[in-house]
This record gives structure tokens, C-alpha cells and sequence, in this order.
């Protein structure tokens, strides 16, 4: 028998409450009303508002910058578009041919003109591209789209960010940071932009009217356009000439405070202006990067193993219970090859980052490039995969989630 | 046609994973519907730039060690899932600015109660008549658990005298019944926010069993954060013949001869002998059962429940190392008022919230962040409708506000300075929650759980609160063991043992 402890107050009223304990909940049941449960609840319909799974949109207006540069806009269909921060993207789900595959776009327009009911995106053709010509020639005002709620982390975060911002663009990288300009005349966004943007030669500038209006409009918004193929103008014209180089970044960086570097453009660009960044001693919380897409032909990544180039594997593919087998080639991602198949597969960023594709290995082996790696810990380890990022190396079973 | 199941499950959260694996590990074939694309629900984890943050779980108890497993660890072990758990170095951590108050609290019974001592000269021997009570009260209820309603009243006056007159007080009252001076409550108080409620309220009987399990296992936490233990289940339960459908939602429940036969999905329709679901009792009988089907008591007992709380959590990748920014601790407390009854009301405004959990993952889980650098977790706790009055354009500023707030709460009570050491932020809300777990309001610990619905209570009535539907049970936050991942482990794998045996008996 337990030793009986001193409580104060207590006794047979307590030790009787409980006893009574199952009668009291029934009770308390019995006396509830039986009116209708709560169905709605405000934190999930702002979440709703915020995060749609997705949106139903339909081209609007199309604005040829040339016949290569067009840009979409869209109008939502199924309800108001979804606020964003400038410099997120848009998963479209395209259907084309026989598949349907989706392609992450940097939103261009800029927040607040979600107020006014829109989004725009901008698209260029890329000549040995899949989706770029296939929109650049399909698409015309009254094609209708699924796309994602607004995603990706491309966006200036003051919480982490300096108050001055070095914009590095390339070619089409130009578009979110339009956005953030456009934010930044606003009052959206409370940074300074210095937008060093590498053009080929003068006539490859997108958006220049677009930028000379903000500049002008905000003064916290400057535009140097970098050309690397042209001797025409000068830098009172806001013209500078060769590559961002560090020297370069220096002439318009402020010099009594840090900065940020935010860069958007192909890889090649990241190469170099990564190296011009070190040399300035610029530490990592002060650089970021865009995502840029799906890498194709792997094996020319260091640390690709040999031989296997060109092959084609066969994947067993289990997904919703049912198995299919597919082909799938070796110079393409496996997030590709299920599109092929004509499988569903949810897919956002399309770079390794965003983990929607996520899927579990369960035999065989692939190649991941190591500098794209966004998988968790616990998904290396245990074999998981994200099939965006991930090339066949033999033939594999996977379990894929439905899209 | 079809397909067919003997369970399906509706979640994946901690509850729903258990009971699928459980379920599978006995030859059930399982299917499991999840409508967000990972496993494991705040058991998750995600990746910022060089940092994986744990979004959710500060540490777990009844894991111990090796040698003296809790009952988490022998579970774990139990359903093949084997974690290499990383015991956190002390239990916690509380400061109190305004009234000075900075005490640091270890692991260990005897520990325990020695350093309340030297905080509080002259509290042993309350401290020792309290544990006293604490280790009665938890084997009364190791007995409960086993018996539910079908105890033995003599047996329970007999060996568990003491028990029975604490068993339905508050926390409050029973440190009033045993005399605990005023300073010792306020520092055993501190996990309250743990329980979801404030000691004034809560029952003792929910403090009782953490308090002790914290006390003589520890606390753990696994090493590549909580998503390493979805993972794990989602793979062994694939490998046991279960499946998991993710991004898949469950419309409706079917029913067949008053009993559960199914579910409808947006893939299809789907058949099952029994349904557990992982997910709240008013999304299942406000949205997913027919109200032809829906007992009246179902309608009444949620009405008669309230929403406990959400979290707001601030997750910072920092450049430097903890002890380059002079962090020491692995969890501290911030609280403004010693009176956590006053602390729990300001959850439900946004401003002038300065109750601040933090968490330093690195202080326990050795280069869970590169070199040089350290992750910080702040958690501030968000009632009601705290997060919803916010327009879409607003959200963003309204975030990093609150996170500066926390910020400098942290700052101002350390003295670490980190604001400049920022290399990843991000910020998750009761909006964020919702977004990932899907519950109403983003709610993390399901119902308050205290007084006629408290875990006593729950634990007496399991088998009536599961069978109202006949085939339709309950696991995870909102099912009878409440919140935290220990319990919602520990009710899915009850749960699943219920549908187990009804499918057995072939009801």
C-alpha cells in the first residue's frame, strides 16, 4: 500500500471527481449543442489565398518585344491571382504534343498589379529549346493555363538582406528582377537596386523603356546596361561594355556598406561573376541565386561516370498502386522521362531545390550533380530522389507521387 | 474496379504513419492518403540554402538510452525503426527578465531536485513528497492505460491512495496541495507550453507523465531532424506491402450497413474495412462523412472542444558558431510574466508576445550545420484568430515584425547579439502550418485537452470515442493521447492495434 502523502485540502470529493469522470464527460457532450461543426476557418482560407494549389489562367493580352520575345498576360479565372513577392515564379503545366509537362516562370509584372487582376511572364525563344517555340508559336490570347500558386525564394529579404542590392542579369534572367524594380517604385519593397544587366549588344535589351521609367520614376533604382559584343554608348548613357567583372561591381557598389548580390541568368554567367564575387570578398549570406532549370546532358559535369552517355534504361515506375515500365535516357532526367511516359508527376522548380518531385528510389542508380543537391539528409540517406536532378545510370524502379 | 484495403489511413502526420506501419507490420494491407507530397506532418524538415532546419520537434521524451529504453525507443524498435538518438544536454532553461529569474534545470530525478535546491534552499523535501506523487500518479496510470474503464475501484484506492485525489486537480492545485513554494511552481511550471494550456488549467495528470518521462529518460531528438523518422516509416511501411498516395486528398468516407467501407479520393474511390484518420474530428464529420451518417454525439463533442494552439516559429541559418555568438543553451524559455495563465492569454494577440521558445539545434546535435555556422529556432505560441486578420499584401511585413520581435526578445534576454549573423531566414505561421499539416487553423496540438476532456478522461473512453462510427477511429493530436509527437506516435500504434483486432474478429 503507497504511503499516504500530506495534500492539503484534499479528500473524498476529489477521489469521488474522479470516479465521476466518465459521467462528466458524458455530461459535458450531452449539453454541447448540436448545431453545424465549423467547416470554414479564417488562418486556412488566408492560407488558401496565399498558397492555391492552383490557378486557372487564360492569356489576356501578348506583347512582342520581337518575334523571339513575348510577353504573356495572364488573367485568372477561378479567382483573384495569388499575391506573391517579387521574384517568384510560376509553375506552368503545358500541355504539348502528346505530354504534359510544366516550366517554372519568373513572374515579371509586379505585385500589386495582382490588384489590378494579372500576371505577366515573358518568354524567349531558346532554339533548341522544347517549350519555348512551342508557346512563342501556339499560344495566343484566350489559351488557358494551370499554373502553381507563387513559388520559389528569389525575392529580397530584409531580415537577411542588405539594404542595397547589386542585381546581376543575363539574357532572360532579366525578369524577376523587373518585378523587383517595379516593387521597389511601388513601396512593395524597401531596398536599393543597382541592376548590372549583360546584354549581348544594345538591340538584346528587354524591358529598357520599362527600366528607364522606374529609374526615372525611383531613385533607388539604377540600370547599367553591360554589353559584351557592342562599342555603342557610353556609362552616362548607362551603357557599360565587356563583362561584370568585379572591377565593374565595385564602380557601383556602395563603399561604406555591405550589399547584396542577387544573380539571375545562365550558367555560364553564375561561372564567372561567382569567381568576380570571391576576388571582392563578398560573403555567402550576401549572394543569391536564382535557380536555373533543368540541367541537360550530365555527362558533361564533372564527376559524371563514364560510359554511360546515350544509353536508354528501362524504369519501372509504381505510382497510385498501379506499375508501368518506361524508357528513359540516360542524357535526361528521370522527371523528363515520366513526362515522356505520360506520367503525372508534380514538378515546380524543375532544379533539385523545391523537393515536389520527390520520389523513393528503389533499385538502381543514378546521377545527381553534387552542386544541385537540395535533398534532405534523411532522403540521401534513405535513398530518396528528386527526378528533376537525378539521370539513370541503369535501369531502376522508383515510386513516383501522382501529380 | 476498386482498390482494396484493410485500413486506410487519412494523414500521415505521426499518428497516421505509426498506425499504417503497425497496421502493415501485421500483414494488413494499408493504404496511406496524404495530401501534401512528404511524410511525418510537423515531422518534417527543409532546406535553406547550407542549413536542414527541424521545423518543429524541440526534443522527445520517453526515448532513453540503449540500455534502458523508454517506451518511444522500445516502440521505435519494436516497428523496425531504428534511429541513433541524440539525448539533449539539459532539460530546460528558464528566463524570466522582468523578475530576474535565470535558472537552468537538468535531466535526472536526483539532479532535478538538487538543483531546485540550490536555486531554492529549503524546497527538497516538497520537491521529494511531489516526485513522490508524480511516480504514483504515472503508475496509477500505466494501470489505466492498460484497463481503461474497466478498472478495479479497490485496487486503485488501495495502491494508488494519493493518486486518486490529484487525478483530476489542475497543475496549480496540486503544487497548492502539496505546499511547493511560490518560486519552485514558477520554475515547474515551464514546460506548460508544451501541454497547450496554462498550470491554472491544465490537468496535472498531463504534466505529470512528461515532467517524469523528461526527468528519468531524457530528452532526444533524432539526428537528421524529425523527417529522418517519416522517412523511415514511409519506406519500411512501402516495404511491408503498404502504399502512400501523397498529394492525394480524401473527399468522403463511405459507408455500407452502418459500418465504414471506404474512402472516395481525388484518384478514385477506394475500399477498406476500417479508416483511421490522422486528421481532425471536425474535418471528418463536418466535411467527409454524410451527415446521415454522423452521430449526434460526434456534432456535440466537437462543439464542445476548442482549437488549441498554433505556433509562429522564426528559423535563422546563422554565419557564425554558437560559441563565436555565445549561445549555451539548447532550449530556453523566455517568458514576460512568472504568471503563465497572463503568458497564455497574450497568445492571442501578435503584439507584445515576447513568450519565446528557442532552440539550438547544434547545442545537440553535433555539425547539424557546416562549420562556423548554427541554427536557431524561435517559437512563439499563436491563439485563436492571432493570424487571420492579415490582408495577402500585408503578410510578409506582418511576419518579419513579429520575427524581429522575437529577434530582439532573444537577444535582449541573452545578450547574443545575431541579427547581423543571418544567413537564411524564414518564418513559418499558423498560416504556414496550415498550409503543410492541413489542420483547421494550423493548430498543432489538436483540442485543449484538460478537465472532462483531459487525458484521463480520453484514456477511460477510447473505446467508445473510436466506435461511435463503427470502423471509423482516431490517431494523432486529436485522438485520446493528445498532442506531441510521443503521444501521436503512441495513439497510432493503439489505434492500429484496435483496427487490428476488429478486422480480426471479422467486425
Amino acid at each position: 500500500m503507497a504511503e499516504k502523502l500530506q495534500l492539503k485540502g484534499l479528500g473524498q470529493k476529489e477521489v469521488d471527481a474522479f470516479f465521476n469522470l466518465i459521467n462528466t464527460r458524458h455530461e459535458k457532450i450531452a449539453e454541447a449543442p448540436a448545431t453545424p461543426l465549423q467547416t470554414k476557418f479564417p488562418v486556412n482560407e488566408l492560407m488558401r489565398k496565399l498558397h492555391p494549389i492552383s490557378q486557372a489562367l487564360e492569356v489576356c493580352e501578348i506583347i512582342e518585344h520581337t518575334p523571339d520575345v513575348k510577353t504573356y498576360v495572364f488573367k485568372r479565372t477561378d479567382g483573384e491571382p495569388a499575391y506573391f513577392r517579387a521574384g517568384q515564379y510560376l509553375s506552368l503545366v503545358i500541355p504539348v504534343a502528346n505530354v504534359t509537362v510544366t516550366r517554372p516562370y519568373s513572374i515579371c509584372s509586379t505585385p500589386s498589379e495582382t490588384k489590378n487582376g494579372i500576371y505577366k511572364i515573358t518568354v524567349k525563344r531558346v532554339d533548341d529549346g522544347f517549350i519555348s517555340p512551342f508557346i512563342l508559336d501556339n499560344w495566343t490570347v484566350g489559351t488557358q493555363i494551370t499554373s502553381s500558386g507563387p513559388l520559389g525564394r528569389f525575392y529580397y529579404e530584409p531580415m537577411r538582406d542588405a539594404k542595397t542590392v547589386i542585381g546581376v542579369a543575363g539574357g532572360s534572367g532579366i525578369t524577376p528582377f523587373l518585378s523587383l524594380a517595379g516593387a521597389i517604385r511601388d513601396g512593395v519593397e524597401d531596398a536599393n537596386l543597382i541592376l548590372l544587366y549583360g546584354s549581348r549588344t544594345e538591340s538584346d535589351i528587354l524591358f529598357r523603356d520599362e527600366f528607364k521609367a522606374i529609374e526615372q520614376a525611383c531613385p533607388k533604382v539604377k540600370v547599367v546596361h553591360v554589353l559584351s559584343d557592342s562599342t555603342s554608348g557610353d556609362p552616362t548613357d548607362g551603357i557599360e561594355h565587356g563583362f561584370i567583372t568585379a572591377e565593374l561591381i565595385q564602380k557601383y557598389a556602395p563603399t561604406d556598406e555591405p550589399y547584396s548580390v542577387f544573380l539571375c541568368g545562365p550558367q555560364q554567367m553564375y561561372n564567372f561573376v561567382d569567381g568576380e564575387l570571391q576576388k571582392l570578398g563578398i560573403i555567402r549570406k550576401y549572394i543569391r541565386h536564382e535557380l536555373f532549370g533543368e540541367i541537360k546532358n550530365p555527362q558533361n559535369i564533372p564527376g559524371y561516370p563514364e560510359d554511360h552517355a546515350n544509353q536508354t534504361y528501362r524504369m519501372t515506375v509504381r505510382n497510385l498502386g498501379e506499375t508501368t515500365q518506361v524508357d528513359c535516357n540516360a542524357n535526361e532526367s528521370i522527371l523528363v522521362a515520366l513526362e515522356r511516359a505520360g506520367i503525372a508527376t508534380p514538378a515546380h522548380c524543375r532544379s533539385g531545390e523545391c523537393g515536389f518531385c520527390r520520389s523513393r528510389l528503389v533499385t538502381g542508380d543514378v546521377f545527381i550533380p553534387s552542386d544541385i543537391e537540395g535533398r534532405r539528409l534523411a532522403d540521401i540517406a534513405l535513398g530518396f530522389i528528386h527526378p528533376c536532378c537525378s539521370y539513370p545510370l541503369s535501369d531502376l524502379e522508383i515510386i513516383a507521387p501522382p501529380r | 474496379m476498386a482498390k482494396s484495403y484493410d485500413v486506410v489511413v487519412i494523414g500521415a502526420g505521426n499518428g497516421g504513419l505509426v498506425a499504417g506501419l503497425t497496421a502493415a507490420l501485421n500483414g494488413l494491407k494499408v493504404l496511406v492518403v496524404e495530401q501534401h507530397n512528404l511524410p511525418g506532418g510537423a515531422a518534417s524538415s527543409f532546406v535553406r540554402g547550407r542549413f536542414e532546419f527541424e521545423p518543429a520537434i524541440h526534443e522527445m521524451s520517453r526515448v532513453g538510452t540503449k540500455e534502458e529504453p523508454g517506451q518511444l525507443r522500445s516502440m521505435m524498435d519494436a516497428l523496425g525503426i531504428n534511429i541513433d538518438w541524440v539525448r539533449v544536454p539539459e532539460a530546460y532553461h528558464l528566463v524570466v527578465k522582468s523578475e530576474g529569474i535565470d535558472e537552468e534545470m537538468p535531466f535526472g530525478v536526483k539532479e532535478f531536485i538538487e538543483k531546485m535546491e540550490y536555486y531554492h534552499p529549503g524546497s527538497a523535501g516538497k520537491m521529494q513528497e511531489f516526485i513522490a506523487l508524480c511516480i504514483e500518479s504515472l503508475k496509477a496510470f500505466g494501470y489505466l492505460q492498460g484497463v481503461r474503464d474497466k478498472y478495479d475501484r479497490a485496487y486503485l484506492e488501495e495502491n494508488f491512495p494519493n493518486f486518486l485525489q490529484v487525478a483530476t486537480l489542475t497543475i496549480d492545485e496540486v503544487f497548492e496541495a502539496v505546499g511547493l513554494p511560490e518560486d519552485v511552481r514558477i520554475n515547474l511550471s515551464t514546460y506548460w507550453s508544451y501541454l497547450g494550456l496554462s498550470t491554472d488549467k491544465e490537468d496535472f495528470m498531463l504534466f505529470c507523465p512528461m515532467l517524469m518521462g523528461y526527468l528519468t529518460n531524457g530528452a532526444y531528438v533524432p539526428p537528421m531532424r524529425s523527417h529522418e523518422v517519416s522517412a523511415k516509416m514511409e519506406k519500411r511501411i512501402v516495404d511491408a506491402g503498404g502504399e502512400i498516395w501523397f498529394n492525394t486528398l480524401v473527399e468522403k468516407i463511405i459507408m455500407e450497413d452502418g459500418h465504414v467501407a471506404g474512402v472516395v479520393t481525388n484518384r478514385g474511390e477506394v475500399r477498406a474495412k476500417e479508416v483511421i484518420a490522422n486528421c481532425s474530428p471536425h474535418v471528418v464529420f463536418g466535411s467527409m462523412l454524410d451527415p446521415k451518417y454522423v452521430p449526434e454525439d460526434e456534432i456535440r463533442l466537437a462543439n464542445a472542444r476548442h482549437y488549441d494552439f498554433s505556433v509562429s516559429i522564426v528559423y535563422l541559418g546563422l554565419n557564425k558558431s554558437m560559441e563565436e555568438l555565445g549561445i549555451k543553451d539548447y532550449t530556453v524559455f523566455f517568458q514576460d510574466y512568472v504568471d503563465n495563465a497572463k503568458a497564455f492569454d497574450s497568445l492571442k494577440k501578435r503584439d507584445n508576445n515576447h513568450n519565446v521558445v528557442s532552440t539550438c539545434l547544434n547545442a545537440a546535435v553535433q555539425g547539424a550545420s557546416p562549420e562556423g555556422t548554427c541554427m536557431i529556432a524561435l517559437t512563439i505560441g499563436a491563439l485563436e484568430d492571432s493570424w487571420s486578420d492579415i490582408e495577402p499584401e500585408d503578410y510578409v511585413k506582418v511576419k518579419n515584425q513579429f520575427a524581429l520581435q522575437a529577434i530582439e526578445t532573444f537577444e535582449d534576454a541573452t545578450g547574443c547579439k545575431i541579427q547581423d549573423a543571418i544567413e537564411e531566414f524564414e518564418m513559418a505561421t499558423p498560416v504556414t502550418l496550415s498550409r503543410y499539416m492541413y489542420t483547421p487553423q494550423g493548430n498543432i496540438y489538436g483540442y485543449l485537452m484538460y478537465g472532462w476532456d483531459g487525458i484521463l478522461s480520453r484514456g477511460l473512453t477510447i473505446e467508445e470515442d473510436n466506435n461511435r462510427v463503427p470502423g471509423l477511429k482516431f490517431a494523432g493530436a486529436h485522438g485520446y493521447m493528445g498532442m506531441g509527437f510521443s503521444s501521436s506516435y503512441f495513439s497510432g500504434n493503439l489505434i492500429a492495434n484496435m483496427s487490428i483486432e476488429a478486422i480480426k474478429e471479422g467486425k
